[in-house]
Order: structure tokens, then sequence, then C-alpha cells
């Protein structure tokens, strides 16, 4: 069976079936069984019935007709029912079916045209297939993959009209949305939601402790204020009976039967391990300094943390008079980290930051712009070297604006510099300052030393002598700004070349490359003198040795030279 | 046994080290991935005293340097005190050539000793006999240069092996040559051209040998 005579078949026999039935492979639908029986053979290769002699003649004489080119068996079957007008049903299922595009769109099949992938001569034998996309013809195996096509060919997953067809591997790629590790989802919608159910749970939880306390601590001074005038032992003690009622009423303690361990550090609780409950969530605790799994807190200080919320009563009398009652709340550590944490939190980040931490922040706003201007500025001074190579015109503009870029870079480095020196001076505060202090200075002078480097590929512009030449040549169009930027370079480049022990930029990196060279090479003979020593070669091990001995005297000699700038 | 040290120079992927190990295993390799730093290695040979017609055996120390940029560095430290300079081009490269001069000329600078062997070998002309159009560099080019400039000269193919053990052969009779010469200009220094080279009188155990028990 090949292509033609299938397509032919089913062009017939199609007229008849108005069923939708797809392909399990590729999703196409087909009119009938026969049209998908021949499409798998033909597409996906299922064909298994010998070929005959007879069957690939008539292919070839077959081939100049023009039906070959449509190869999608309803653009055969389409034709083939435009003659036949009599059955309007099916012309209408074919208009909703067929791909609206010229003639022209399929690539025409002549002897000897090769498959536009792998370049093998098309035979039917190899298959004939149009990709649907782009219209060039394919043998069977490079025209497998699928792609969701509108009318006028073009890739529209959502079209109204979009029917999924066959096509060659590099429309399949070329279409918007392609990646290589296949279909991406975004998740991000549902974690959000997942994650906000989470914290509700937990915004729950909180309220729900915060009106505890609300009302714990408007009971108890209102207690107070009742009991503050009598300070003998009866009202005292009815004032412990009504403190205790109105904890109790606010949280429903826990019972103490049957529990027997902490609930927070799930130490067992003896006569020296007391039970405590918390005021707030009513668990059952120990009192341990030791874990702090509770703690008896002053009011003063709960209502001072937490000013925000609503308290009705006023803490005054509290601070004023002389009371000789408890005036501490026993809270658990959970409860405490609930309620006071993030407003700990809060109030942290809206201290104002230690001068340390400002010059940093400072600090990272330059590099940043040094790492967006630099790549910036080498593109620039590259196209000027090829303009310059190339004896064109410098372009004005470009000058400009290489200058521009320049003077920013350099002052840029300028300050970060002195900020990094600002920042050195500072006396920290405690020893997390003294450690952040230490980190900055590190992470400061590897960026340096990182972005010193690729300046030295800027040499011509860093350099002063050449860089006078810059802003001499563009000084017709910026002679003001010409003239300050040279001074400046100046400047910069005696400040970098400090920080490189005497030496060019350029030395620096040589002088690195041959240690690495000279390290390497060391490890080299250090494993052919094992090598050597394991065959008894002693002979060869005493030049080995030598050379090592050379090795590792220039290594120390090229250490020297570059000081501080070697590798630690 | 006298020994020499010799260095090979030359461009990237010329075939220093084919040639080294056509010449010390009698290998080759047709994948050969690029040399890191140097490489060591040894091979003995022996040549006939053109006087008394007795077998001298002569131990080549043979560096193989890296050709690539990275690592020309190291050059000066394996060309020093050689005894020898193996400057290798491919003749199906005309840069390679360049490369080889410009060696050349450095040996001559820095090393500083007229009784430096340089022997210029232009390599893989088993690729100009398969297909003779590939070939850049004409013999009689390199010949010339060579001439001009007093090197020893072959054209040599380590993957067939044409010609490499002469090379070797002809830079060991060069060398014992001038050791004879030296020799006989300053009969007292009995330790070689540049004092670099030990000779060893005394017959020696067998240590090179895997069946032998003491080592």
């Amino acid at each position: 069976m090949t292509s033609i005579d299938n397509s032919e078949t089913s062009s017939v026999s199609s007229v008849l079936e108005l069923e939708d039935i797809s392909c399990p492979i590729c999703l196409k639908n087909f009119a009938n069984l026969q049209s998908l029986n021949d499409h798998l053979d033909t597409d996906h290769g299922f064909d298994d019935s010998p070929r005959s002699e007879s069957d690939s003649v008539t292919t070839i004489t077959s081939i100049t007709s023009p039906k070959i080119h449509l190869s999608p068996h309803r653009n055969v079957r389409s034709s083939h029912s435009r003659s036949n007008s009599a059955d309007v049903n099916n012309k209408k299922q074919d208009k909703t079916k067929k791909l609206e595009i010229k003639k022209s769109h399929w690539e025409k099949f002549v002897k000897g045209k090769t498959c536009n992938y792998c370049r093998r001569r098309l035979s039917p034998s190899t298959g004939l297939i149009n990709c649907n996309k782009c219209g060039k013809l394919f043998c069977r195996r490079h025209c497998t993959n699928i792609i969701k096509l509108n009318l006028e060919a073009q890739f529209d997953p959502k079209g109204k009209h979009s029917r999924w067809y066959n096509c060659c591997y590099d429309c399949f790629i070329s279409r918007p949305g392609y990646n290589e590790f296949g279909e991406s989802i975004d998740l991000t919608v549902t974690f959000t939601k997942l994650r906000n159910k989470k914290s509700e749970d937990f915004q729950l939880i909180k309220l729900q402790l915060e009106n505890r306390l609300v009302g714990l601590l408007d009971g108890l001074l209102a207690l107070f204020k009742r009991y503050r005038v009598n300070g003998n032992v009866i009202t005292l003690i009815k004032f412990n009976i009504e403190r205790n009622a109105l904890e109790q009423r606010i949280t429903p303690w826990k019972s103490d039967n049957g529990v027997n361990n902490c609930h927070i550090c799930t130490r067992q609780f003896n006569i020296l391990i007391r039970k405590h409950h918390c005021r707030l969530c009513g668990n059952i605790i120990c009192d341990s300094i030791d874990t702090g799994c509770s703690n008896a807190v002053p009011i003063i200080t709960l209502r001072k943390n937490a000013s925000d919320l609503p308290f009705h009563e006023d803490v005054k009398p509290l601070m004023s008079s002389e009371i000789d009652v408890d005036v501490n709340i026993r809270l658990c550590s959970n409860c405490l980290k609930a309620i006071y944490i993030p407003r700990k939190f809060e109030e942290d980040m809206a201290m104002s930051t230690s001068p340390i931490m400002i010059r940093y922040h400072s600090l990272q706003n330059v590099s940043r712009v040094i790492t967006y201007l630099l790549p910036l500025f080498q593109d620039l001074l590259q196209n000027e070297e090829v303009e310059k190579n190339n004896d064109t015109v410098p372009n004005a503009t470009n000058l400009q604006e290489l200058t521009r870029i320049r003077e920013r870079l350099l002052k840029s480095f300028g300050t970060y510099n002195v900020i990094t020196r600002q920042l050195m001076l500072l006396t920290p505060e405690n020893e997390s300052e003294k450690r952040i202090q230490n980190s900055i200075q590190i992470m400061s002078s590897r960026f340096i030393n990182g972005k010193i480097l690729p300046l030295k590929t800027l040499g011509s512009a860093l350099s002063p002598s050449s860089s006078s030449a810059t802003s001499g040549r563009s000084s017709p169009l910026s002679t003001p700004t010409g003239k300050s930027d040279g001074t400046t370079t100046t400047i910069e480049v005696t400040r970098l070349s400090d920080m490189m022990n005497g030496l060019t930029i350029k030395q620096v990196k040589q002088y690195r490359e041959e240690l690495m060279v000279l390290k390497e090479q060391s490890y080299l003979i250090h494993s052919m003198i094992t090598e050597s020593k394991k065959q008894r070669k002693f002979d060869e091990i005493k030049t080995l040795t030598r050379n090592l001995d050379e090795l590792t005297k220039r290594s120390q000699e090229v250490e020297q030279l570059l000081g501080d700038q070697g590798f630690k | 046994m006298l020994q020499f040290k010799l260095v090979l120079l030359g461009d990237s992927s010329v075939g220093k080290s084919s040639i080294v190990h056509r010449f010390v295993k009698d290998t080759f390799d047709e994948l050969r991935e690029s040399t890191i730093g140097a490489a060591f290695l040894s091979q003995s040979i022996k040549i006939k005293d053109p006087n008394s017609e007795e077998d001298v055996v002569i131990k080549f120390e043979i560096w193989d340097t890296a050709g690539q940029e990275r690592y020309k560095s190291l050059a000066p430290m394996y060309y020093r005190n050689a005894n020898a300079a193996l400057v290798v081009y491919d003749v199906t490269e005309a840069d390679s050539l360049v490369k080889a001069q410009a060696w050349v000329n450095e040996l001559k600078q820095k090393v500083g000793d007229e009784n430096l062997v340089i022997h210029l070998v232009g390599n893989k002309v088993d690729l100009v006999e398969e297909e003779p159009s590939k070939r850049v560099i004409t013999v009689e080019e390199a010949t010339k240069y060579a001439a001009d400039e007093n090197l020893l000269f072959k054209e040599v193919s380590a993957k067939t092996g044409l010609n490499i053990k002469e090379v070797f052969q002809t830079i060991g009779e060069k060398l014992y040559e001038i050791k004879q010469v030296e020799l006989a200009k300053n009969p007292g220094n009995g330790n070689g051209i540049n004092g670099d080279q030990v000779n060893i009188n005394l017959p020696r155990p067998s240590t090179n040998d895997s069946t032998s028990c003491c080592s």
C-alpha cells in the first residue's frame, strides 16, 4: 500500500462517513475508519503489507498528479468531493476542516527532491509528506510532529477552527511557547492559595490570642482599680478569687488530670517542676528557667510591647500606686512568640538602620551601577575599536556616550572605594556588627578584584595617555568634560595601581596565569615521580625532582611578585 | 652511558607528542589529546663511535612541551640547559613554520650555547603523500631556511614512522661528536658539555629490569 493509492481509496470511501474518528497518536480527526487506517499506515509507519513491484510503478506514474502535494488526506478528499457536488453534507464538513491555503503553499514533488530535514531522496518508500505548516516536503520519518493550526495554517492553539496537523520538526520547535523541557505549568496561584490557607489558620489563632490578651489585661486593670483603695487581707483574698475567675473565664484552662508532661518541653512534672497554666492558651507548662517554657511577664511590659491592640483600661494606676499583689501574667513561650515576635520584628524594621548598614546599602547601589555600566562600556569600546580599525569617521554621539560612561564608571569605582574605607573606619557596636563589617570587607574586595580584571581589557581607555587622546579627539564636541575627565582618570589610575602592588593589570593577569600553569605542572611532575617510583626508574626520578625544585622556585618568585594579588 | 637533555618545541598540534611516542614507544594515536604542561619521557639509542667502531649508548631525557600559548611561560625552564632541541612544524600548516622560526630565534637568543643542537622537523608528510595538494611548505623552502640558520633538517611522519629514528640518530651522533671535541679540548673535565650529563662507567644493578629481585 502506498500513500497515493490509499488517499485515492479513502477519498472515495469517505463520502459515506460522517462520524468523527481521531488518530490515537496525533489526535488528528478522520472521517472514517478507512482513512484512519490509511493514516496510521502512511504517517505512523504501521504499513506491513509487502510492497509489490507494480505498486511502486503506479506511484511513480501518479507522482505528477497534483494530488500528491495535498498530502493530508482530507485535502485530497475535498478536491474530490468538490467535484462531487451532489453530496452537500460532506462538503459542509470539509469546509470546517480543510486548510484554506493556496496551492503554492505546498512544495511540489519533482523527481529527485530530498527530504528537507534528512536530505534523503524522496520516493514513495520513504514517504512524501508536506509539513502542514510550512508546506515543505519531508520523508515519513521527519514529519511526525503534531501542531495545532488554524485554517490559514498558522499556529493557533486556541483558535475556533484549530486542529491538530502533522508538521516537521522545525515548525514544531519554532512555534511560540516551545521549550526544551516540555510543558510548564504555573503553579504559583495554587501554592499561594495553599500558603494563604496555612497562614490564615495561623492568623486566626493569633487573633484569638490577642483578643484574650486584651480581655485579660483590661479585666485585671479594672480589678486593680476596684481593689486599689482597700489594702486589707479580705479584699486581697477577694481580689485573688476574682482574678482567678476572670482568667479562667477568658481562657478555658486545661484540666490538670492526666497531664504529666510539660506541653512544650515534654519534661515530666514533679515536686520541683510545677504545673502552670498559660493564661492565654490554657495549656499546662512548666516554669523552668532553662527551657523558658513559661514566664511571668509584668502587665506593663505586655501593654507597652503590644500598644497597637485596642486596650480600654488605663495603665496609669498600676504604675503610680504601690500594689503588693502580683502584677505579672504567666504566658507560655508559644503565645509570647505568636503575639510579640512579629511586633518586635516590625519594630526592628522600622528602627533606623545602623551606620554600617546604611553604608552597606549605598555600597550595594554603587556596585549595581558598576555591574550595569561595565559591559555597556566594553561594548561601546569594542565598537569604537572596530571603527578605528576600519578608518571610518568616528561617530560623534558614540564618542560622547563613551566618554560619559567612562566618567560615570570611574566615579562609581571611586565612590565604591571611599564608601568601603568609611565602612572600615566605623567602630562596630557589638560582635555581630563586627562580623558584618568583616564580611562586607571581604565581599567588597572580591568585587573590586573581580571587576578590575575586566577593566584590564579596557586598558587603552583607562591608561592616562590614551584617555587624554580619546578626550582630545572628542574635545571638539565636549571640550569642558573632556579636560576634567582626563584628570579624574589619572587620579583613578594611580589609586587603582596602588591596590595592584605596583603591577599593571596586564602583568597581574600574566603572572597569575603563569602561576596557575606552574602549579599545574608541579602537580603533573609529582604524579610522574610517583609513577616512576612504581616502575623503579630511579634515574628518571632524579631528573624529575630537579625539575620540581625549579618549578617550586619559580612559583615562589611569581608569588612574591604578585604579593596581595596572588591566590590565597 | 651518556645522557642528553632534549626538548621538543613547536606550535600546537604539529605532532610533537606523536613524534616522541613514535620514537619511545613506537606507537601512534590518531586522537591524541593535547599535552598539558610538559611531559617527560626517556629513551636510549645506540650509535657507533666513528673512530673505534664501538657501540655507544646514548640516553635522551625528552621534555615534550605543550604547544598551546597558555604554557609558553613553561618552555624556558625546559630548553634551559638542553643539549638538543627538536623544533617541529606541520608541512600542511603555513603558520606552524613561522612559529617554528620564532622558536629557533628564541633558542638562539636565550640559550646562548653554540653547542646546542637544533633540529628542524617537518611533520605529517604522510598527509602530503596521500594528497600532494595539501602541502603548504615545500622541502626546498624549509631546507634553505635550515641551511641559513645552520640547523639539521628532515621531513618526518609520526604516523608512518618515516625518518623518526633517523632524526634522533642524527642528533645522537652530532651530540656525541660535540662531546668528543669538548673532551679533547678540556680533557680534565669529564663531566660533559654543560656539566649536565653524567658519564657513568660503573656497572649498575639493572633496576629497570622487572625480573630483577633486588630493586
